[in-house]
């Protein structure tokens, strides 16, 4: 038996003795070892560090939005964490998921002293660094070459180059963040019902179209498709999703700096017209879902399709559904056109020290550490990973992804996307914001308030006024 | 109607009607005591499942709760306290006394509720990280206070203007003060008045939500933040935010019942006679 | 203290015209002490008001990127221009506008009809008054995603109560942009109609037992009791109410951004989620602006207000004397 296969065996029955008495017992004590603290504890308990380091001492704060996929993976990698540096004190505070992106702007627009380590989406990267927030890796790195080698050996390429500033015709630059995390959009779609019709999984958005017809079944309530399109971001990743696969974006060549905006164009007209097309064939929630309502719909088997969602451990969690076997996830289709291609939204959330934080060295020594491989020489384990994963996080490191493969189809289906990938937004501090106004006019388009071409035009009228103020043009 | 007269048949009715208005919260309970994988089946159920106490616990456990509560109840209890003494006076000056426009008064006093929360705290967040007092109890109860004034001044104005008029005039022939007048005659007067306000005051802070998130990290945070954490942003936890939604409603209740008798008829007047 | 209303009544009469020479001072130290009364509340707002209204006026001259702080300059009024060139602005002034007017109406009549439901002598009333309250209190995000999944489309608790228990079409409530807006109204109503109904309530409550007797005496009772005796003793009680629900619906926010964030597409974006969007969307200067013309909306309504108040409570004096 391989360590790896062991380490997989323990936290199993670790897994199965919470489930078994979240089943049956519900006295306290038990129930407290289902929660992410109790399975980082359990974990703890096999864990036997190779080395301790009781030089390293003062108090960190770490700041990450709620949930499993963030601060809960953090909780959960902390006893652990304890263990190898007992002297540390180190607090996770987190805000709700729904708004800690912005949140963590604002603390940092004014300079908070607040954190020392803060969790972020890579889609504000270019932001922070234009508020001055971001510190530079390069000299831990280097420090730490064997431990960053390892990293860099594991992580494929484009989730590491994610956090390297500055974007532009120069890369790579240098690293603002390293990041366990990892994510794609993804297509999500019933494997029971597809296998039982004989239907393969759309890899272009005319297979989409036909497939959608095909499964659509709203006499019984089982709805083809379903998708984020809540006005605002969820409906602008749609949008730009969709756009990538056609080879289109939001500007006419932004590696070049060429910062003319191109929604209105052909690869535009295809990706919007599609998401409206596919209207017809929608759960009705489809209208205005987030991601949450979306995998609502999913879990209850009432929706059977997505071409396009963002990654998630939700659906193949048992607790939460009852199809949790056989949701599986694929590469997002692409367009038909020559500049078509398989490209999946990448995503994730990384790790980066704030300027104005303090205890740079225990920090760094925290990120490392949950950053960290199996390799015990360099100081890792296999159990950071599991616990991540127990906790409901996603992972960036192929090595563990594989190892999970087999009891989360989602992983599965991140492993065929990171190679494809493309960074989900713009690297200009502008890009959530863009993001925000696209997805307001394709909400207004897909809910058949304005047509197509109006919504594309709107997008381009935007896009130009935001990036006019922000001095691009001059 | 089945043997009832007029009077018991509208007794029925507004049982019947508290009853069916309630029916979402009820909902909320039941849904606080499923497990998670029957919330998401797409055929509602009102019973038929085995009840767990898992989410309460996990509110707790993973949720910082108790910390939460302790912070809201010091929070909102305060600053619905300071709210009370503020507004009193206030509202009798507005009410009462004489002013020229009186209304203008009381206009300027309602006037920062007219702003969109979002417009307000940011400058406060800058304000509160200026002054240090970021994430603290101190700084809630402030904002609190501002925005519950206004609130509590106008409400409890609309009381006073209810009331006759002569009983202060007599109390003011016979030699009493302002501040007797207030605390001896008005103030039983309008219990009614000052227990709903109270109640509302209360409420309000209660729930509040934009402020609470802006204002606080960790140290200061109160329910309603706690209870947003709840929603992940793949999927609701509907086990732990019904959980958390009951556990945020029971001192609600509790300060209903201590004072809602005050709301009843006679009991102004029996005091004053 | 042993004075009663009679006594109050006969003195106050009898002796207020024997000393005519004396008002004007009375008056005087009265509104000094009034204001006395007053400046706490007055000086608490100013000084938390004052700030923030300066900072965000001057905001609202600004183009001030949350994301991008270096590229932050002055642009006059363009920030309020580019509001009124916006077809989303006017949309979210529409809507909000509406949604006040008729979420105010049917909670004051709703209410009021409660309150009269609830006005009276029977065991157990005051457990009932105490249950009605509930939805008040119960935390606004919670119960709005709680609506939002009671109102789901295919399997939530509304339609199948709708479609098993009665046997009637599905509707599709949040999820299509024609009925979205009313579902919208009715959870406010619902969260806020016993707001209404037992502030109205306390007010019927404070009337004196006396009034109440000799309207029974009178054989004054029923429709009429309500609408000539109570209406008019809690006219104050009812103004402040219509005032205090008018200003919050037309600030609505917390309902509105858990349930719907303003879709689909834009058709339930009203201001206050409308202004929000606009911030996490990073564009200080703009929410500023918006901000500013909320309140200036809402200060013109409720002058407007107050002043056919005045009008109708001078109208209502001047009978009275006659």
């Amino acid at each position: 038996m391989s360590k790896s296969d062991r380490d997989i065996h323990a936290y199993d029955n670790a897994m199965k003795r919470i489930r078994h008495h979240r089943k049956f017992e519900i006295s306290r004590r038990q129930m407290l070892k289902g929660s992410a603290a109790a399975l980082g504890a359990t974990l703890a308990a096999q864990f036997v560090p190779k080395e301790v380091h009781a030089e390293v001492s003062g108090t960190i704060v770490h700041f990450a939005s709620s949930g499993k996929r963030l601060s809960n993976s953090l909780r959960a990698v902390k006893p652990l964490f304890d263990k190898v540096f007992p002297n540390v004190e180190l607090e996770v505070v987190s805000k709700p998921m729904t708004e800690a992106l912005t949140q963590i702007n604002t603390y940092m627009r004014s300079k908070s002293d607040a954190f020392d380590v803060v969790t972020q989406d890579h889609a504000q990267f270019a932001s922070l660094d234009a508020m001055g927030a971001l510190t530079n890796l390069d000299p831990y790195l280097e420090r730490d070459s064997a431990w960053y080698e390892d990293y860099q050996g594991d992580v494929p390429e484009n989730y590491r180059h994610m956090w390297n500033l500055p974007k532009g015709p120069a890369p790579p630059g240098w690293v603002a963040a390293v990041a366990p995390d990892g994510n794609a959009m993804m297509t999500f779609y019933r494997k029971d019902v597809f296998d039982k019709l004989g239907i393969k999984v759309p890899t272009t958005w005319d297979d989409v179209i036909e497939v959608a017809k095909e499964i659509h079944d709203p006499k019984n309530e089982r709805y083809a498709y379903a998708a984020a399109m809540a006005r605002n971001f969820w409906s602008g990743y749609q949008f730009y999703g969709a756009l990538r696969s056609w080879g289109g974006d939001f500007f006419v060549d932004e590696r070049n700096q060429d910062w003319t905006p191109a929604c209105s164009t052909e690869e535009g007209f295809q990706s919007l017209s599609t998401l409206v097309e596919l209207q017809k064939y929608a759960h009705p929630v489809t209208a205005n879902a987030g991601e949450d309502e979306v995998n609502q719909v999913f879990a209850n088997g009432t929706a059977l399709f997505s071409p396009l969602s963002w990654g998630t451990a939700t659906l193949n969690d048992p607790t939460y559904s009852d199809y949790h076997e056989h949701w599986h996830m694929e590469l997002s289709p692409k367009g038909t056109t020559p500049k078509s291609a398989h490209r999946a939204l990448a995503g994730g959330f990384g790790q980066f020290m704030p300027t104005w934080g303090g205890n740079r060295e225990t920090a760094w020594a925290w990120i490392k550490f949950l950053n960290s491989g199996d390799r015990e020489d360099l100081g890792g384990s296999p159990l950071i990973a599991d616990a991540i994963v127990g906790a409901g996080g996603q992972l960036s490191r192929v090595s563990t992804l594989t190892r999970w493969a087999d009891r989360k189809p989602f992983f599965v289906g991140l492993m065929k996307a990171y190679p494809v990938s493309v960074v989900n937004a713009p690297v200009i501090p502008e890009a959530y914001a863009i993001m925000g106004a696209v997805g307001e006019e394709v909400a207004d388009a897909v809910n058949d308030d304005q047509s197509v071409e109006d919504a594309l035009k709107a997008c381009d009228k935007r896009i130009q006024r935001l990036m006019e103020d922000a001095g691009y043009y001059s | 109607m089945w043997g009832m007269n007029t009077k018991q048949a509208i007794n029925l009715l507004a049982v019947v009607v508290v009853i069916l208005w309630l029916i979402p919260v009820i909902w909320v309970a039941i849904n606080s005591i499923k497990p998670t994988n029957i919330i998401n089946a797409p055929i509602p159920t009102f019973y038929s499942f085995t009840p767990t106490v898992e989410h309460y616990i996990e509110i707790f456990d993973r949720f910082q709760f108790d910390r939460a509560i302790f912070n809201s109840l010091v929070t909102v209890g305060v600053s619905t306290l300071i709210v009370m003494i503020l507004a009193l006076p206030a509202a009798y000056a507005v009410a009462r006394m004489g002013l020229m426009r009186g209304d203008t008064w009381a206009l300027v006093i309602l006037s920062l509720r007219f702003m969109p929360g979002v417009v307000i705290v940011l400058p406060y967040f800058k304000m509160a990280n200026w002054l240090g007092i970021h994430d603290t109890q101190i700084l809630l109860i402030i904002v609190y206070v501002a925005f519950g004034l206004p609130f509590a001044v106008w409400i409890l104005r609309g009381f006073l203007l209810d009331l006759p008029k002569e009983v202060e005039e007599a109390g003011r022939l016979d030699g009493l003060g302002w501040i007797q007048i207030i605390f001896r005659l008005i103030l039983p007067m309008a219990a009614p008045g000052i227990a709903v306000t109270t109640i509302f005051t209360f409420v309000f802070s209660w729930n509040e939500y934009l402020f609470a998130l802006f204002l606080t990290t960790s140290k200061a945070t109160t329910m309603p933040v706690a209870l947003q954490k709840t929603i992940d942003i793949y999927n609701v936890l509907w086990g732990s935010l019904s959980a958390g939604a009951m556990i945020q409603l029971l001192p609600m209740v509790i300060v209903v019942f201590l004072l809602q008798r005050h709301i009843a008829r006679g009991l102004a007047l029996g005091a004053v006679k | 203290m042993t004075v009663t209303h009679g006594e109050a009544r006969l003195s106050s009469t009898a002796r207020r015209p024997s000393r005519p020479h004396r008002a004007g001072a009375v008056a005087r130290r009265q509104r000094l002490v009034a204001y006395m009364l007053l400046a706490p509340a007055v000086l608490v707002l100013v000084v938390l008001a004052a700030y923030p209204l300066v900072f965000s006026g001057v905001l609202s001259f600004k183009v001030d990127p949350l994301y991008n702080p270096d590229v932050a300059h002055f642009i006059g009024w363009r920030n309020y221009e580019d509001l009124f060139d916006n077809k989303r602005f006017w949309k979210s002034v529409r809507l909000t506008l509406t949604w006040a007017a008729v979420v105010v109406t049917i909670q004051m009549v709703l209410g009021f009809f409660i309150a009269v439901l609830l006005d009276r002598q029977m065991r157990g009333a005051g457990l009932l008054r105490a249950l009605f309250i509930i939805p008040v209190f119960v935390s606004p995000i919670a119960m709005g995603l709680t609506w939002r999944f009671i109102f789901e489309p295919v399997s939530g608790l509304a339609n199948w109560i709708l479609n098993t228990g009665f046997g009637l079409e599905k509707l599709s409530w949040l999820s299509h942009k024609d009925s979205a807006l009313t579902t919208l109204m009715i959870v406010d109503c619902w969260q806020w109609t016993p707001f209404v109904a037992l502030i109205l309530l306390a007010g019927m409550q404070s009337i004196s037992p006396e009034i109440t007797e000799a309207a029974r005496l009178d054989r004054v009772r029923g429709f009429t009791y309500y609408t000539r005796i109570v209406i008019p003793l809690i006219r104050p009680v009812i103004m402040v109410v219509i005032l205090i629900r008018l200003v919050d619906s037309i600030r609505i926010f917390d309902l509105n951004w858990v349930m719907t964030e303003g879709g689909p597409g834009s058709a339930t974006l009203m201001a206050s989620v409308y202004d929000y969007t606009i911030f996490k969307q990073g564009h200080l200067g703009l929410m500023a602006a918006y901000g500013f013309l909320i309140l200036i909306l809402i200060n013109i309504i409720v002058v407007a207000f107050l002043n056919s108040l005045y009008r109708t409570e001078k109208a209502a004096r001047i009978a009275e004397l006659n």
